[in-house]
């Protein structure tokens, strides 16, 4: 009876170790590979990786891609990025920090070649449960695409795949005139 | 010591080796098996077809809290949801793909608005994609993976070291697995 106890209890230690490990592991390492890819870039800024650091973070893009990132962080208020892409295939994703992705959006869903996405807090339950009107909605609907996150912090990218540098360097000139920035009293 | 105070000791000895056992094994055993999993389970959970494995990037799945973690836990950001994504460490004959060794991929282009290839080692990733491989008359494409230079579509590996290969798939045109052409991955020479 004894042994049997010991040996459910070196079960469920097992157990625990095994999903703590898996849920919480991978997010720390994603947060410190993200940081340190993205060192030199500051916050809610827009910038155009160099191909070995997209590489390094996104093993989906060749370093022949073009990638525009944006490290944000909500906490301070909303952030908007205002994103110009030249005619092609691309795609925007909105990841958290734990390596969630929330959003996606490709060219031929937008249909445009600017867009404006808001990207700010989801209401907590208790905010929830006192929103008289939904003020906070009507107030950026001017803005495009609204994303409502649940961590303040995170990644969004525009990929855009390329098979030679010249029109490479003709997109990489239209994408540098995107913008991430935080809204004042956001 | 009397054998009765002997006997008692070895029982205490026993029981404290069960729970020493309980109390580091388990641990122990819970975190090995969950890097041998977020390590491995990308190449062993999806569906097999013809060598080539789809990693499961569908939210809220079981498997996909693995395939994410896969990506996570080398600090990379886990490929968007609309892209399918097949990797696989053999060829078609079972060996292990290594950079010292020349490997042709053959294979007709999949119907996705773009579609890449690469290969993923200690060194880095190389890869080639649908905008920038050469085709040959009949619409196939061969691409050769080796640390040495070789004609035609070439992905230049490194030193002697294993690599997986990935096929990445974005916005595939239809659902139906049949329709998807999966490449041919034989081994030339060492």
């Amino acid at each position: 009876m004894r042994v049997m106890f010991w040996l459910i209890t070196g079960l469920l230690l097992a157990l625990t170790t095994h999903l703590a490990y898996v849920l919480f592991m991978p997010r720390t390492q994603f947060s410190e590979g993200i940081a340190l890819a993205l060192a030199s870039q500051k916050e809610n800024s827009f910038n155009i990786l160099t191909p070995s650091a997209q590489t390094k973070l996104m093993p989906f893009a060749s370093g022949m891609d073009l990638v525009g990132v944006c490290k944000f962080d909500i906490s301070g208020g909303t952030v908007n990025l205002s994103v110009e892409v030249s005619q092609g295939y691309w795609v925007f994703a909105v990841y958290t920090m734990s390596g969630q992705q929330v959003y996606a959006l490709n060219d031929k869903q937008a249909d445009a070649q600017r867009f404006k996405v808001s990207l700010s807090r989801s209401a907590t339950f208790i905010e929830q449960v006192s929103d008289s009107g939904g003020q906070a909605d009507t107030a950026t609907t001017d803005i495009g695409w609204q994303v409502k996150l649940s961590e303040p912090k995170g990644v969004a990218f525009l990929w855009m795949p390329h098979g030679d540098n010249l029109r490479r360097a003709e997109a990489e000139r239209v994408l540098s005139k995107s913008t991430c920035a935080a809204v004042k009293g956001g | 010591m009397t054998r009765a105070g002997s006997h008692r000791g070895g029982v205490v000895m026993h029981r404290f080796a069960l729970v020493l056992a309980a109390l580091l094994l388990g641990p122990f055993a819970g975190w090995l098996s969950a890097r041998v999993m977020l390590d491995r389970s990308v190449l062993t959970m999806g569906a097999n077809v013809g060598g080539w494995r789809e990693v499961t990037n569908a939210p809220d799945t079981f498997a996909a809290t693995y395939s994410s973690g896969y990506f996570m836990t080398r600090g990379q950001l886990p490929p968007p949801q609309h892209v399918r994504l097949f990797m696989r460490l053999r060829d078609d004959a079972g060996n292990t793909l290594r950079s010292d060794c020349a490997t042709q991929i053959e294979g007709l282009p999949p119907q996705g608005r773009w579609w890449q290839i690469g290969a993923d080692s200690r060194s880095g990733t190389r890869s080639i994609g649908s905008g920038s491989i050469v085709r040959e008359a009949d619409g196939a494409y061969i691409v050769t993976l080796w640390n040495m230079v070789s004609p035609g579509n070439w992905l230049a590996l490194g030193e002697a070291e294993d690599y997986s290969l990935r096929l990445y798939v974005h916005d595939q045109a239809t659902e139906d697995d049949g329709n998807l052409p999966l490449p041919r991955v034989k081994r030339l020479g060492c």
